[in-house]
């Protein structure tokens, strides 16, 4: 019987994936808990094989970092990051963080329990791409990798001269990668641009 | 002949004796006018240190004024009222009455021990005295050092240094509503799933009375309203944890076999969210690093005078405060919410926290 950890904020959502798993006759749930540092905790001492963790947990505790700690602790657990936010970045971090699997939180649970049948066999199961979304007047798959990094910097706070350290490239370019952004856009700020990309999930800082 | 021979010569001789004196003279006028340039009699003295832009004095412990400039005159008239007198008994006066009027007066008095702090004509002056041997003989000097930059640039890098605690302030509250847009955003998300699966059973089962004899669509919506009612509302939810913020944790701290010991009462309000931080903090150190299965958390102190001990019945660890580990970080974010937190190891680990008034 595989042990399976839940972590998840939303009453909803836990329910739903609480009982999709508890229909797994191979699997039982220990625990479903709302804040992932619990789970770091939780790991220390008892005996889990899979964990369905969310991102953005309670007390904005981030699922992503606390995968990255129990897998340096425990590698052979066998993470699922489950997520409903598009953010460009998390299926990378996901990736840097070692997790086996990454599921877009969506009311298909049956493909929850495929991703979890699959990761405990051994493979590793992780969608091609994160959701597309509208950004202003383009979609977000209409932006290069490096522009996503530069809003990314400037949501978390950063400004052009720390970017364009952070990036290895030169301020100069740094700019050209704002000017570019906002003709493909149409916005005419970093405001404009950071709050839209936050409100639509596509950056969010702090995970 | 003879006659006007003597004569030529003496005309020479006349002439080499004037030209001779003329040159004794030059070089006469020029030794006196080096001397004169090179020589400080007293009044230059006095007259370049009239002109020094600080105050000075030096006197004899006599008090006996040996110097003392004008600026120190004007100075001392400006804060008494009267005339100079006695300036060491003035300086002790004046430093017995002298109250630090700010906060930056405070920290530079620490720095400078006696001496203290006058504003005059626009700019701030450190007024010290000091004692030195001039050859078996004791000298007093009073002096005031312009520190008017030093005062603006602590000034400046105290009004710099609020502006990003602020900022700090603001930016943790910006990441905050972003989190919970977030979650608002996730449930919102859950809700709409929740009444697309509604309505698409509400269409099915309509679809399935207005057609009886399509036994393939009931046997659809037969599993649909299964999966939407086992789904949604009978399952059992283990461990709902929404019940407290502090019931989550008793209960990973039974699960990982490190009970919760409390002594007093749990603090309510803003302190639950720093407190939980803290003792999931706790609970995982004495878990992962002291094979701890009690932690305490003696409360007794909180109502009255906000102090806080959480310690654990483990093997004694060092503090492990590495600059961007958890626990430091911990402390970083508790100060700027005004908690102090100390960790010591003697004997045990312990974890102490000190909440302001305003938490209690």
């Amino acid at each position: 019987m595989y042990k399976v950890l839940i972590v998840e904020d939303s009453v909803f959502v836990k329910t739903a994936l609480s009982n999709a798993i508890s229909l797994m006759e191979e699997c039982e749930i220990i625990d479903t808990i709302e804040n992932a540092e619990m789970a770091e905790i939780l790991c220390l001492r008892l005996k889990v094989d899979v964990i369905v963790m969310d991102i953005c947990t309670k007390d904005d505790s981030s699922g992503l970092r606390s995968a990255a700690n129990i897998k340096k602790l425990h590698p052979e657990i066998k993470i699922i990051i489950s997520t409903s936010m598009p953010d460009y970045s998390f299926i990378k971090k996901a990736r840097e963080a070692g997790c086996e699997s990454f599921w877009y939180k969506n009311e298909n649970t049956d493909e929850l329990i495929g991703i979890i049948r699959k990761t405990l066999s051994g493979e590793s199961i992780y969608p091609d791409a994160s959701p597309v979304i509208r950004i202003g007047e383009i979609t977000s798959d209409q932006l290069t990798p490096r522009e996503l990094e530069v809003i990314k910097k400037l949501a978390e706070g950063r400004s052009y001269q720390e970017i364009a350290d952070e990036l290895y490239v030169s301020i100069d370019t740094v700019r050209q990668h704002t000017k570019t952004i906002y003709s493909k856009t149409g916005f005419h700020s970093n405001v404009q641009l950071i709050s839209a990309c936050i409100m639509s999930g596509l950056v969010l800082p702090g995970y | 002949m003879t006659g006007e021979g003597d004569e030529g010569l003496m005309r020479m001789v006349l002439f080499f004796e004037i030209t001779g004196m003329i040159a004794i003279v030059a070089a006469i006028y020029i030794v006196i006018i080096y001397r004169y340039n090179h020589v400080y009699t007293a009044s230059d003295m006095r007259l370049s240190i009239d002109l020094l832009p600080i105050p000075i004095y030096f006197g004899l412990p006599n008090r006996l004024p040996l110097v003392v400039n004008n600026r120190m005159y004007s100075l001392i008239y400006a804060l008494k009222g009267k005339p100079l007198t006695d300036m060491n008994r003035d300086f002790d006066c004046l430093m017995d009455g002298h109250l630090a009027q700010d906060d930056i007066e405070r920290e530079l008095a620490e720095k400078y021990k006696n001496s203290f702090f006058v504003r005059f004509e626009d700019r701030i002056y450190l007024i010290e005295k000091k004692e030195f041997d001039d050859n078996g003989e004791l000298i007093t000097q009073i002096s005031g050092q312009d520190i008017t930059e030093e005062y603006e640039h602590l000034a400046r890098l105290r009004e710099l240094n609020e502006e990003i605690r602020q900022q700090n302030v603001r930016l943790k509250e910006h990441f905050k509503n972003v989190a919970q847009v977030n979650r608002e955003k996730e449930l919102l998300n859950a809700k709409i799933n929740i009444h697309a699966r509604l309505g698409e059973g509400l269409a099915l089962t309509r679809f399935c009375l207005k057609h009886p004899e399509d036994a393939g669509a009931k046997a659809k919506v037969t599993g649909l309203w299964e999966q939407i009612i086992l789904g949604y509302t009978d399952g059992e939810v283990r461990n709902d944890s929404s019940l407290g913020d502090y019931d989550e944790l008793r209960r990973v701290a039974d699960l990982a076999g490190c009970s919760l010991n409390l002594m007093g009462e749990l603090p309510a309000g803003d302190a639950v969210p720093m407190f939980v931080r803290v003792l999931r903090e706790a609970l995982n150190n004495a878990i992962r690093h002291a094979n701890a299965t009690a932690l305490t958390v003696d409360l007794r102190g909180f109502a009255d005078r906000g102090r806080v001990l959480i310690y654990d019945n483990g093997t004694p660890v060092k503090p492990f405060t590495k600059p961007g580990g958890g626990l430091s970080a911990l402390m970083e974010d508790l100060e700027q919410s005004g908690v102090l937190m100390k960790i010591s190891a003697g004997e045990r680990f312990e974890i102490e926290l000190n909440f302001p008034e305003k938490y209690r």
